[in-house]
């Protein structure tokens, strides 16, 4: 009881990045703290979209050199 | 742990005004030749490489002429000393010395100050020196407020059974070797030996320099490519992760590529979690008769983003037969973010190869839970375990799953960003960006989106 009593104090703390405006998800936080790590990447939206809605939301992580390091060892080089 | 070469470390000497040999540094033959000239013959010509005992290997050589120097610096030019292939020597004019000593500071973790090591005999083979003749090595640990005195480096000269003349001429230099170690943020700032010479004056014949990781920023001219510590310079892909590493402070993401492991049959890729962690469950790797593609390391709390990346990292490397990831069994951290990450990242990649993933610490069910609901229909054996769930009976785990794929290896698909351009809504976070198709939305009735965080989904 204790540890739920906790867990839902914890989660009211976190801030909500994501809200409802109009059917759809808005940033509901400013788009600068956004930006500056107040949205942790955590990818529960994307895998939650995925899973429960109509996979509407994308992520996109890229990675710096990445795709020509496959593509050179593909063709091997 | 960043280690420079010996000519860099013997730039900082020169610049604290402690004594060196005079010389260079030199690519090719030519240049050697050429350095040899300014300073005049005799010199003795020393591979640079981030490893010890160079001297066992053929990497110092002293000549007389061009001849014998060209011989000597054709055959250390590609060199290879374990992984490290070499790429320069350094040229010095031959000292004559009359007596060796062993100088080193080094942070000392346990008591969190810097610390000198003095031994009245230095020259190869310390350690052993040490043991035989332990008075002849004295220590001190450093008040890093107070300083580091001329006074205090004498006297621990003198317990070490030099004379006081002596003690006078190293005193000061050990003093200014403290300001080298200060100055370059160095976390071991080593000369061996440290000579005196014919004529009685104390010079640094040969430096051992460790710069501290999180330092290494605020140091661009010693050139160093990745602040770790690596026997040889970083291959491309070790690159690669380490510019994630640099331009995301959360958390910790370590690749290192074991190129010894391509050949062996039972190749895998390994992501663990805390160093400590980490190796028990490599013990259990080799206990298992398996070798590791490569050692990865995601901890202190990485975001999922960066767990994802460091898998997208790890499934670069075409062969691998399985994928091992097993650390701390007891992380703070929430083990749902690491599971997210890999999720993201093996429903891209289209995984094909079996995947053995222990998050044992906080929210470890929820993380088990995710990994089943997202990969759990996958054709390949993809399974999260716990806490209770020792790193061999996961690896056992794995080593089924790779025999039940027939023991294919890991194929290399291109890398895709996911196409974004019918959305219309986006926004920017730190290291990534998150974009919507509204027009999809409005026929959702869920909304998982906006709550997802703590829900399974």
């Amino acid at each position: 009881m204790r540890n739920m009593y906790f867990k839902s104090v914890y989660r009211k703390l976190i801030p909500k990045i994501l809200k409802d405006e109009n059917g759809s998800p808005r940033l509901a936080i400013d788009i600068k703290e956004a930006k500056k790590g107040k949205c942790i990447e955590c990818l529960a939206c994307e895998l939650a979209c995925m899973s429960k809605g109509n996979q509407a939301l994308k992520i996109v992580l890229p990675i710096e050199g990445l795709k020509e390091y496959r593509e050179k060892i593909s063709e091997g080089k | 742990m960043a280690k420079l070469y010996e000519y860099q470390g013997k730039q900082i000497l020169k610049s604290v005004k402690i004594p060196i040999p005079e010389g260079g540094v030199a690519g090719s033959v030519d240049e050697a030749v050429k350095q040899a000239n300014s300073i005049g013959y005799p010199v003795v010509v020393k591979i640079q490489t981030w490893s010890t005992g160079r001297n066992a290997v053929g990497g110092v050589k002293f000549a007389d002429n061009d001849l014998q120097l060209k011989e000597h610096v054709t055959r250390m030019l590609g060199m290879k000393i374990g992984n490290f292939a070499v790429e320069k020597v350094l040229v010095e004019k031959k000292i004559a010395i009359k007596r060796e000593f062993f100088a080193g500071f080094i942070l000392n973790d346990t008591d969190k100050c810097p610390m000198l090591l003095f031994s009245s005999r230095g020259g190869s083979g310390i350690e052993e020196i040490a043991k035989e003749y332990p008075e002849s090595v004295a220590t001190m640990k450093i008040d890093f407020f107070n300083g580091f005195k001329p006074f205090e480096a004498i006297s621990l000269v003198k317990k070490t059974g030099v004379d006081s003349a002596g003690a006078a001429e190293i005193g000061p230099v050990l003093v200014k070797m403290y300001e080298g170690m200060k100055k370059s943020d160095a976390r071991s700032f080593e000369v061996n030996p440290l000579v005196q010479l014919e004529d009685g004056k104390i010079m640094a014949a040969d430096c051992h320099v460790v710069i501290d990781d999180y330092a290494v920023y605020r140091h661009p001219e010693f050139g160093i490519e990745i602040a770790r510590e690596f026997d040889r310079p970083p291959t491309e892909l070790e690159r690669i992760a380490y510019m994630v590493e640099k331009n995301d402070y959360r958390g910790t993401f370590f690749f290192f590529q074991m190129n010894e492991a391509n050949e062996f049959e039972n190749v895998i890729g390994f992501h663990g979690a805390g160093g400590g962690g980490s190796m028990m469950s490599m013990n259990a790797v080799s206990e298992n008769n398996c070798k590791i593609a490569n050692f990865c390391d995601t901890s202190g709390n990485p975001p999922a983003s960066k767990v994802y990346r460091a898998a997208k990292v790890i499934l670069s490397q075409p062969g691998i037969k399985g994928y091992f990831a097993s650390g701390s069994g007891v992380a703070s951290q929430e083990q749902f973010h690491s599971a997210r990450g890999f999720v993201k990242a093996f429903l891209e990649e289209d995984i094909d190869i079996p995947c053995s993933i222990r998050l044992g610490g906080n929210s470890e069910d929820l993380a088990i839970e995710i990994l089943e609901q997202y990969l759990g229909n996958k054709s390949v054996n993809i399974k999260g375990f716990g806490k209770n769930d020792s790193p061999d009976k996961v690896m056992k785990h794995l080593l089924e799953g790779m025999e039940k794929n027939g023991g294919a290896g890991h194929k290399l698909t291109p890398f895709v960003l996911p196409d974004v351009s019918k959305c219309d809504y986006s926004f920017q976070t730190m290291t990534g960006s998150i974009h919507v198709e509204t027009a999809k939305c409005e026929t959702c009735t869920s909304k998982a989106c906006i709550e997802s965080l703590f829900r399974k989904y």
